[in-house]
């Protein structure tokens, strides 16, 4: 068994495959937090309403 | 501590630049964290982000916590001491954590139970005794694993920036950790996720940089051959018995596990998603990133061992005649490497997003261990509870006394094994009993109390792995080296292993002969459910 050649293509095939990674996780985290955020506000806002 | 390579002709490109480039970074991702608090209204916003965690974020959140600045650290350590071979971890990591998202393994039952940590789970399954037991070990074992982060994160600012005095750099952390008190304390989790995400952006694209920049600089057919004169066929083939060894990848396709569905911090995130469908898809992608926090750092360890072993006055102070390092010169092997081949500007990104890496670790861990304390240890005894508001101000203390603590340790503790084989045993102590009660709680209906205080008490035999604990108990452990013919300490991977297969059989026979009389609450619900 070739270990030198399995762990090449392992790495080059890892570090693709994170890069496309990293580019979804990017942009898609970046709606994520603003409709966390809203989410946040919104539960904060009907907190005092509730305890009313 | 400080070898001054300046000394050797080797000159930091780090510069006035870069300063710049992480003071104002670290400065705007502290504003931000402390900007968050307007969000946060109760303590399961402070704790778990009110449980609204969807994939893309927890995924970013999931990832630049475990990719902190320590993993970078001990990870490139182990791919210094052991080439290629080291690859195995990383490539456990990520079947484990793609199992674990493709079944739902251990995390699904438990987001399903809505629990915020797991001795929440060890009371609802086992009883209350077993939670406090269960909070106490996971803290004691959280906060031993996480004491040695400090020192290597200073060992890297050292490494890039070209210090060699000890007291700037410990001045230069404790500045880092109050900063990481100041908005964790402030924001709690809501800080936490978004820094996260700010870090895993600029770390991720830094790190895949990096990885092109070392191999233009040093080529790949000239690594692989370093490492080949080096190491030879140990460096490669994670079996052979002169590298890793079989019972070493054994241990590591369970740390794996551990990493991924047993330890809080992880386990924290699934308890924070919306639903088990973002559990099952953030475990499934994070495995990429599971595999890489280790893989890439493996890859800059092997760089710096390939640039180190090609300059004859670096191999002289690194390397001795059997090609060895000690473990304080090998955890700077990968920083001073850093310092040597990125330019000026890129090398101040990059050290900003892995202090920010430093950072986004160290406010997700004090969270996690200062949750645990607060709502596993002490909770419990009050009996009408805590309110919302008592619960964030014990976290917040509890968080700043384990900074305290920290810093301490960090600075005290001599390091005599790799890094990465010290975090795995003292994580060990909480992550075998821990493990064998999830797993056997939750799958096997006859899993008893007292099955469960035993696996949790076995776990403390892991300290047995350490080196420090191996030297204090050498008289005890001469006659078993010498039945199987151990030459210096006994392998921690060994030890884990045997620690493990006792707590299971523990879990097992104790459950069975002294089976729990009644159904309790748990079944019941999941009965209901």
């Amino acid at each position: 068994m070739d270990w030198a050649k399995i762990w090449t293509f392992f790495f080059f095939l890892s570090l693709s495959a994170f890069t496309a990674l990293a580019v979804i996780v990017t942009i898609g985290g970046f709606f994520d937090i603003r409709s966390l955020f809203r989410d946040l506000s919104q539960a904060k806002e009907q907190q005092p309403r509730r305890s009313e | 501590m400080g070898t001054d390579f300046a000394k050797l002709g080797f000159s930091t490109s780090f510069t006035v630049l870069d300063w710049c480039i992480v003071i104002g970074y670290l400065i705007a991702v502290v504003g931000i964290g402390v900007y968050i608090r307007k969000y946060v209204a109760s303590a399961t916003d402070f704790m778990v982000a009110g449980r609204g965690l969807k994939t893309f974020l927890a995924i970013a959140t999931m990832i630049g916590t475990e990719l902190g600045l320590v993993t970078v650290m001990y990870s490139s350590q182990k791919g210094f001491t052991g080439g290629f071979a080291a690859f195995h971890i990383a490539f456990a990591a990520a079947i484990v954590t793609l199992f674990v998202g493709v079944s739902g393994f251990i995390v699904v039952p438990l987001r399903r139970l809505n629990v915020m940590t797991i001795p929440e789970f060890y009371e609802k399954r086992f009883g209350r005794d077993v939670r406090i037991l269960g909070g106490v070990i996971l803290a004691f074992s959280g906060i031993l694993n996480m004491g040695l982060f400090l020192k290597a994160g200073s060992l890297f600012v050292m490494g890039v920036t070209g210090m060699a005095s000890e007291v700037h750099l410990k001045i230069v952390m404790t500045v880092l950790l109050c900063m990481v008190l100041l908005y964790t304390t402030l924001g709690g989790m809501v800080s936490v996720v978004v820094l996260d995400y700010i870090q895993f952006v600029v770390l991720s694209f830094g790190l895949v940089f990096a990885s092109i920049l070392s191999i233009r600089y040093l080529g790949w057919t000239n690594i692989v051959d370093t490492v080949t004169m080096e190491m030879g066929e140990s460096g490669f083939n994670p079996f052979h018995e002169a590298g890793f060894g079989w019972s070493y990848v054994l241990w590591m396709f369970f740390m794996g596990l551990v990493s991924c569905a047993v330890w809080q911090t992880a386990v924290i995130r699934a308890c924070s998603a919306k639903d088990t469908a973002t559990v099952r898809k953030m475990y499934t992608l994070s495995s990429v990133g599971f595999l890489i926090r280790f893989l890439i750092p493996y890859f800059f360890g092997i760089c710096a061992l390939v640039f180190i072993a090609n300059t004859p006055s670096l191999r002289a102070v690194f390397l001795s005649a059997e090609g060895k390092a000690n473990p304080d010169l090998s955890l700077r092997a990968m920083p001073f490497y850093l310092s040597q081949i990125l330019p000026t500007g890129i090398i101040g990104i990059v050290t900003a997003g892995m202090l920010a890496a430093f950072m986004s670790t160290h406010d997700s861990y004090l969270l996690c261990w200062s949750s645990v304390l607060t709502q596993d240890v002490v909770a419990p005894w009050f009996k009408k509870g805590l309110s919302s508001s008592a619960r964030m101000l014990l976290t917040r203390v509890f968080i700043v006394a384990i900074g305290i603590f920290i810093l301490v340790w960090g600075l005290w503790y001599p390091l005599k094994q790799d890094l990465w084989d010290y975090m795995a045993i003292s994580g060990a102590i909480y992550s075998i009993g821990g493990f064998t009660l999830l797993a056997f709680g939750l799958y096997w209906k006859r899993a008893s109390r007292t099955g469960a205080y035993l696996a949790l008490f076995s776990g403390f035999l892991a300290l047995l792995g350490l080196s420090k604990v191996q030297e204090l108990c050498a008289p005890m452990l001469a006659p078993i080296k010498s039945r199987f013919g151990i030459e210096g300490d006994i392998p921690s991977a060994v030890i884990g292993l045997i620690v493990l297969a006792l707590a299971i059989v523990l879990m097992v026979v104790g459950s069975l002969l002294l089976p729990d009389e009644k159904l309790n609450r748990y079944h019941a619900e999941r009965e209901e459910s």
